[in-house]
């Protein structure tokens, strides 16, 4: 037997080169500050699902490969607006992009639901993520290719590498459908399927995963059961608490002011124009929904207009801009396994 | 004489035959799994070695391009067979398997002992040019299944040799010889693999691990062989059309995981050299037609390997193939 060994690694040896791939050797740091028997490969391997870090755009009324109820995830900076549809982010889950020197990558997990913007500027430096192929309650962790450090989405910091405990800074992204994205910012930039991939956009690639609620592929820390598994909700995260609001919360249009810890908040929502968004209120009170009037989404107690990316366009504080929350679209599973505390908003 | 012959021309024809734990898994794949070889043998051996490359990016039917990643799977393996009675034989397969994945950012891969499986063997019938047999047997959860990349991390399923399951297979095939004429034989054959579920896959001493199973396997082939005879023993040529259907993975509550399953049909090839009935060798290798998967899939894009057979006669019977 020992020398089939033996033989046997000659033979796979001999046979075992790869030809067009020149692999960096990895990250084999083993200091981790979650327990890695919870963090799964996923199949693929590192850069194995290919991010977009040359992302094309777009200014069009009608891009042939996306249909006005379509989720994308918006962001605007500067007076620039881009849309990232969901069904390009479903097949590559990060875009490194930037406007201006505003250095972002939008990144998305197909199987907590969750579109998150992180800032690309790690410590003193300027890195891009790719997806590493490993998950973490079964959510997204990128790396970056500066340091090779494993990073967790949902927790929002390192937990692998050299900048273990690193936090990551957010930037605010909004998720909505390209139809009420449009009305918002006509002008806005819509990414194209121009990614450098063959791939099938119009396909969702996880079969009936979105709807399935029995349906998780790996396994979580704690399967919460209050709300159905991919009930998509808001989840707001403050220093010392965190909540969800259900889409359902917001069959009407509606302005709900609330209190996360010690935190004052107002989130507005719709769930027919689809989209739930969260503001520090600061100083200010008495929110009322606007209707019919994209992008004024709500107005405060003076009559200050607040559009759907939390700017004030009217009204003495017009120009300023409401503080974002930190606040994360997806499904309450993963935001219970996250954030096991986690309070759901009720009426 | 003739019994003789019919059986080790079952042997060469069927020697392509391999099963794979998923599509884009290397897998356990177990070459002979249900080779017939009731000659008047009493033992033999068989070494194998297989390469598979799995490079081959579909989307259901489509081909997709562009993919970053390389993958392949190798599988030397050890047969021994052993005939117990006239119609009965036992067969045993000791795999050792190597998997690697590469990208542009990484490169991980395994090499360890794979899933042992026992079969056994039944002539029910054999007349003149006609041979049936039946197969059923078992494979072991005897593979590595704790396989980790750089960081510590178990490697996915599909990248351990092992599947941590017991496994169950039945067949049968059918051969039929003076197929048109007398130097070509066709065959046919059917496999089916139930794959059993791995409850605790990737546990540690604190995690329980993970549900996974593999889905459960259905494989039918027919094929033609040709028979050349020469001064320096037979040659057998050999072409089959293959098709191989594979249910989807078994991961968590769901029993039927995404991007798992789907149909395939390949064409096999082979080459076998017969010196004598106590000695063979045989090249194959295997080209895929068609598949038709469910979802988003990377799938075997071509396999070749080699196989060498030594057997220890039964004492009563002194004759080789050159005689017949």
């Amino acid at each position: 037997m020992k020398y089939l060994y033996l033989l046997s690694l000659l033979v796979l040896f001999a046979c075992g080169g790869d030809d067009d791939l020149t692999p960096a050797t990895g990250n084999s740091n083993n200091e981790w500050l979650i327990p890695p028997s919870q963090v799964f490969d996923g199949g693929p391997g590192k850069d194995g699902i290919p991010s977009v870090d040359d992302p094309e755009f777009n200014n069009t009324d009608d891009p042939q490969f996306l249909i006005p109820g379509a989720l994308v995830v918006g962001i605007v900076d500067n007076g620039i607006a881009k849309a990232y549809p969901h069904i390009i982010l479903d097949w590559h889950e990060i875009v490194n992009d930037n406007i201006g020197d505003n250095n972002f990558a939008i990144t998305y997990c197909p199987l907590t639901g969750t579109a998150v913007g992180w800032d690309r500027q790690v410590g003193n430096r300027t890195t891009t993520f790719g997806v590493s192929g490993k998950l973490y309650n079964t959510n997204l962790m990128p790396f970056d290719r500066e340091t090779d450090s494993y990073w967790s989405q949902l927790r929002l910091d390192c937990v692998n590498g050299s900048l273990v405990g690193e936090k990551i800074n957010t930037v605010p992204v909004v998720e909505t459908t390209w139809s009420t994205w449009r009305t918002c910012y006509p002008n806005s930039l819509l990414m194209n399927t121009n990614t450098g991939f063959s791939r099938n956009y119009g396909q969702y690639p996880y079969g009936d995963y979105k709807t399935n609620n029995d349906n998780i592929i790996f396994p979580v820390d704690n399967l919460d059961s209050r709300l159905p598994a991919k009930e998509r909700v808001l989840t707001v995260i403050t220093e010392d608490a965190s909540k969800v609001y259900s889409i359902e919360t917001f069959d009407e249009f509606k302005v709900i002011e609330d209190q996360v810890g010690r935190e004052n908040i107002v989130v507005i929502g719709s769930k027919q124009q689809n989209f739930m968004v969260a503001y520090k209120t600061g100083d200010l009170s008495g929110f009322q929904p606007v209707v019919g009037e994209l992008p004024v989404i709500a107005q405060d107690g003076s009559g200050q207009k607040i559009t759907l990316t939390g700017e004030i366009i009217t009204g003495p504080q017009a120009g300023q801009q409401l503080e974002s929350t930190e606040s994360i679209i997806g499904y309450y599973f993963a935001m219970a396994a996250f954030y096991p505390e986690v309070e759901i908003y009720e009426e | 004489m003739r019994k003789s012959i019919i059986s080790l021309l079952c042997l060469c024809l069927y020697s392509y035959q391999s099963i794979g734990q998923t599509c884009c898994s290397a897998g356990a794949p177990l070459s002979n799994m249900i080779t017939v070889d009731n000659t008047n043998q009493l033992l033999s051996f068989t070494l194998g070695y297989e390469y598979k490359g799995i490079n081959l990016l579909i989307d259901n039917n489509q081909r997709l391009i562009n993919d970053p990643r390389r993958r392949q799977g190798q599988n030397a393996s050890l047969k021994i067979d052993y005939l117990h009675h006239e119609r009965w034989a036992l067969s045993a397969t000791i795999p050792f398997l190597f998997q690697s994945r590469t990208t542009v950012s990484e490169s991980e891969s395994s090499l360890g002992l794979g899933d042992i499986s026992l079969v056994t063997q039944y002539q029910i019938f054999q007349k003149e040019k006609l041979a049936i047999h039946l197969a059923a047997g078992l494979e072991l959860p005897t593979g590595v299944v704790n396989h980790t990349g750089p960081s510590s991390i178990f490697l996915s399923p599909d990248m351990q040799s092992g599947s941590g399951t017991l496994d169950v297979l039945i067949g049968g095939s059918l051969f039929y010889d003076n197929f048109i004429n007398s130097a070509l034989a066709v065959s046919t054959e059917v496999l089916y693999k139930r794959n059993g579920t791995n409850e605790n896959f990737a546990s540690t001493d604190n995690f329980s691990g993970r549900r996974f199973g593999f889905g459960h396997e259905t494989l039918a082939s027919i094929g033609l062989r040709y028979q050349y005879v020469h001064s320096l023993g037979f040659f057998f040529p050999d072409l089959a059309l293959k098709y191989r259907n594979s249910s989807p993975n078994r991961e968590q509550a769901t029993d039927a995981a995404p991007n798992s399953g789907g149909n395939w049909l390949s064409l096999p090839v082979g080459f076998s050299f017969v010196p004598s009935l106590d000695k063979s060798i045989r090249v194959f290798a295997e080209l895929p037609l068609i598949q038709n998967l469910s979802g988003l899939q990377i799938t075997t894009s071509f396999t070749f390997g080699v196989q060498v057979r030594y057997s220890l006669q039964k004492k009563d019977n002194h004759q080789t193939i050159i005689n017949l």
